[in-house]
């Protein structure tokens, strides 16, 4: 140990720190992990997507298989390990915009920029206009009063969006510590409540009539009980259910022990979501008439689950927790979109009111407000314009799902690229992040191709011609040299503090 | 929300607990729960290679890259790697801005504590309390390996005002004083950290002069006034430990 000791009592000065973090302000080293682990499952929002992706999927390719699940796990693990290359290195409340930047620079980060504000977006309108959906069902369910009737439109869902848009913001505003604290209070309810009720509806069936059980189970794994273009859409949608994973990454500058927490929380995530699906989708797909999936006309298909166990009560509850884990999707997704308002600002790139902060709480308070703004307007006068929540919830998610696969392809492209400028590639590193690049852009053109002519085609186009302008506005800055500002992907670095032997930087 | 808010708390304060008590007190207990939990057979390995690169990046400086590190020790690249990601996830060590050098975390310093000097062997500790029973001040023997003062067998009726602070800073003792300057035959100082003391040490020396020890006498400053009686009967237990030492 003498090196060290050595080391120790007369420690070589450490040139080029500074005081403070370039990401300062924000709360720093004050969320635990398991509230940044929270924090990327709400914006997964596992708990929501758990009883309808199984039957979405059914429904689009006609075969009761879970085989797309699996598929799309394997897939979101690839990417996952891929941006952990990062997050293990870099702590940027940027996100994947500040990966990108350092492995491909300014161009494409500001096109990876753009994909996963719109991700993030779009994920928090969905998530309002969720809450308020599934809160006016719950109401009819326990009153039924013909609310639900017209919960399509209305003043009613406008009004209902605007309150839950306040209560976000207030949450948001109070500080990342208790916003994180909220969503992993709800994610910890709403998915133990959905996890819960599914074994117990499982054993249910399992006792009553076990050989019919083993025969579904069988048909459920057979991989050749559906095609490889089934295959390949399936796989595209069930993947869409798992995209915000990497969301935790937002708290770079505010995760205690970030370099540890965050690419822990990224991983865990997946085996969340993906645990969750699978065990719902097997309840659904072998419970087979049981647990009927196209009959329910709800969008959250839970009658055919609790009526199987013969407490249609249940059903209010499931309701409850669906609707409280899409409010905590939603803060957890306005969350990470602030973090990259706040580092895109910092950057340069933004207002410089953006990545300003309150002296308390350490909240981006420009930021969250003028994320709380768009994401609570952009539904509202959708409903407002006479659309119906439902479809409007639909198009977010495509939007969203869009935005996140393009975000995570240049990840996967920047990975390899970063790896080698700081003098850490190795060969297995690139092949998982070749893999998971080759895999999200199939995934991506199987996902936009069937949207394409579907009834969501124009937002397919608007989000297409979203990214394409953002691409051309990369290029024409880059062709024409118009390097101001640069986005060189702002991440927490140690301070003197931090560091045995620590001398002030200006060299 | 109270039992979710608990849970959070506690997994907070059990991620915390390996930085949280530094400090001597700490450091046995620490040891004998590391030594109770079963290591299995290809740990050991990865605790030593992890102390290497800890070591090495020590050893090199501050701005040492990984490739450095996976060379000098000829260590597999991916195996380097893994390592000094984790050892900078515990933040031990620190990745530097530039994102490709590494340099030590401030958090080292608590290996520092947990590192037992051994005790000397019976003999020593014979004279020294020997000498101890035959003054009215607190006898201290510390050693000098690779430049750094290590306390030995510290009085434990006269204790260090800042054993840490003694032994990292060579400016604050008078046993820090024989290490600045190994040729002088006895240094005496007046404690900067406590006014109420005052030190007198003496060398101790191998066959070829080179400084290995140092034996001191804690007092108030007003004893160790006139240090000359004290000072011949620390050179006289000086010379019976040379052999012993040295």
């Amino acid at each position: 140990m003498s090196a060290l000791e050595r080391a120790i009592a007369n420690p070589e000065p450490v040139p080029g720190l500074d005081a403070e973090s370039p990401v300062a302000g924000l709360a720093r080293r004050s969320v635990g992990g398991i509230e940044v682990l929270a924090q990327s499952v709400s914006a997964v929002a596992p708990a929501g997507a758990a009883l309808t992706i199984p039957a979405i999927i059914a429904a689009v390719t006609g075969s009761a298989s879970l085989l797309p699940m699996l598929v799309a796990a394997g897939v979101t693990l690839l990417v996952a390990s891929t941006i952990t290359q990062f997050s293990r290195r870099m702590a940027a409340p940027g996100g994947v915009s500040a990966y990108i930047a350092r492995g491909l620079g300014s161009t494409a980060a500001l096109i990876g920029g753009v994909a996963q504000l719109i991700g993030y977006g779009f994920v928090a309108m969905f998530a309002l206009a969720g809450t308020v959906y599934t809160t006016l069902s719950l109401a009819d369910f326990v009153a039924p009063s013909g609310v639900a009737s017209d919960v399509a439109t209305g003043g009613w869902a406008v009004t209902l969006m605007v309150l839950f848009g306040a209560l976000a913001l207030w949450i948001l505003v109070r500080g990342i510590r208790r916003s994180a604290r909220v969503t992993l209070v709800v994610e910890v309810v709403s998915v133990g409540a959905i996890a819960l009720l599914t074994v117990a509806f499982l054993v249910v069936l399992w006792a009553t009539d076990a050989p019919r059980m083993a025969n579904r189970t069988f048909a459920v794994f057979d991989p050749t009980g559906i095609d490889g273009p089934e295959l390949l859409v399936a796989t595209a949608l069930a993947m869409t259910a798992l995209v915000g994973f990497e969301s935790a990454s937002t708290l770079g500058g505010e995760a205690k022990r970030p370099l540890l927490a965050i690419p822990r929380a990224i991983v865990w995530t997946v085996f969340v979501s993906a645990g969750l699906y699978l065990l719902t989708g097997y309840a659904q797909l072998a419970g087979g008439d049981a647990a009927d999936l196209r009959g329910g006309d709800g969008f959250f298909p839970v009658d055919g689950l609790t009526a199987g166990l013969g407490m249609p009560w249940l059903g209010a509850v499931l309701e409850l927790s669906i609707a409280a884990s899409l409010f905590a999707c939603l803060i957890a997704s306005a969350t990470a979109m602030t973090r990259v308002l706040f580092a895109l600002s910092r950057e340069g790139l933004l207002p410089r009111a953006l990545g300003r902060t309150r002296r308390r709480s350490g909240t981006p308070v420009a930021a969250v407000a003028l994320t709380m703004l768009l994401v609570t307007a952009v539904p509202a006068v959708s409903v407002l314009l006479g659309a119906q929540i439902w479809p409007t919830m639909q198009w977010l998610l495509l939007g969203a799902a869009t935005g996140y696969l393009v975000a995570y392809f240049l990840a996967c492209v920047a990975a390899p690229v970063f790896l080698w400028r700081i003098g850490e590639s190795g060969w297995r590193s690139t092949l998982v992040a070749a893999a998971g690049a080759i895999a999200v852009v199939v995934i991506l053109v199987a996902y936009l191709a069937v949207e394409w002519t579907g009834a969501r085609a124009v937002a397919a186009w608007v989000i297409v011609g979203v990214l394409g302008v953002t691409v051309l506005l990369a290029a024409w800055r880059a062709a024409f040299a118009l390097r101001h500002p640069r986005i060189r992907g702002v991440y927490d670095v140690p301070t003197i503090a931090d560091v045995w032997g620590g001398r002030r930087g200006g060299a | 929300m109270a039992a979710p808010d608990e849970r959070s708390d506690a997994a907070a304060s059990v991620a915390h607990a390996p930085g949280g008590s530094p400090g001597p007190a700490g450091a046995p207990a620490k040891g004998a729960a590391v030594g109770g939990v079963e290591l299995r057979a290809r740990q050991p390995k990865a605790i030593q290679h992890a102390l290497h690169v800890l070591e090495e990046v020590a050893r090199i400086g501050p701005g040492v890259t990984a490739q450095q590190v996976s060379r000098s020790l000829g260590m597999p690249r991916a195996t380097a790697y893994r390592l000094l990601n984790l050892l900078v996830q515990e933040e031990y060590l620190v990745r530097l801005p530039d994102l490709s050098g590494f340099a030590l975390g401030s958090k080292v310093t608590q290996l520092a504590t947990l590192v037992p000097t051994p005790p000397p062997p019976r003999a020593v500790r014979r004279v020294v309390e020997e000498l101890r029973g035959s003054v009215r001040a607190g006898v201290h023997l510390v050693r000098y390996d690779g430049g750094i003062l290590h306390i030995v067998d510290a009085d434990p009726d006269f204790p260090f005002s800042d054993e840490v602070r003694i032994s990292r800073d060579p400016h604050v003792s008078a046993l820090g004083a024989l290490l600045l300057d190994p040729s002088r035959d006895h240094a005496r100082m007046d404690s900067p950290i406590d006014r109420g003391r005052a030190c007198l040490a003496v060398p101790i020396r191998d066959d070829r002069g080179t400084l290995v020890a140092g034996l001191a006498l804690a007092s108030t400053p007003a004893r160790l006034a006139d240090p000359g009686p004290a000072r011949a009967t620390l050179v006289d237990a000086a010379a019976r430990l040379e052999p012993l030492l040295a």
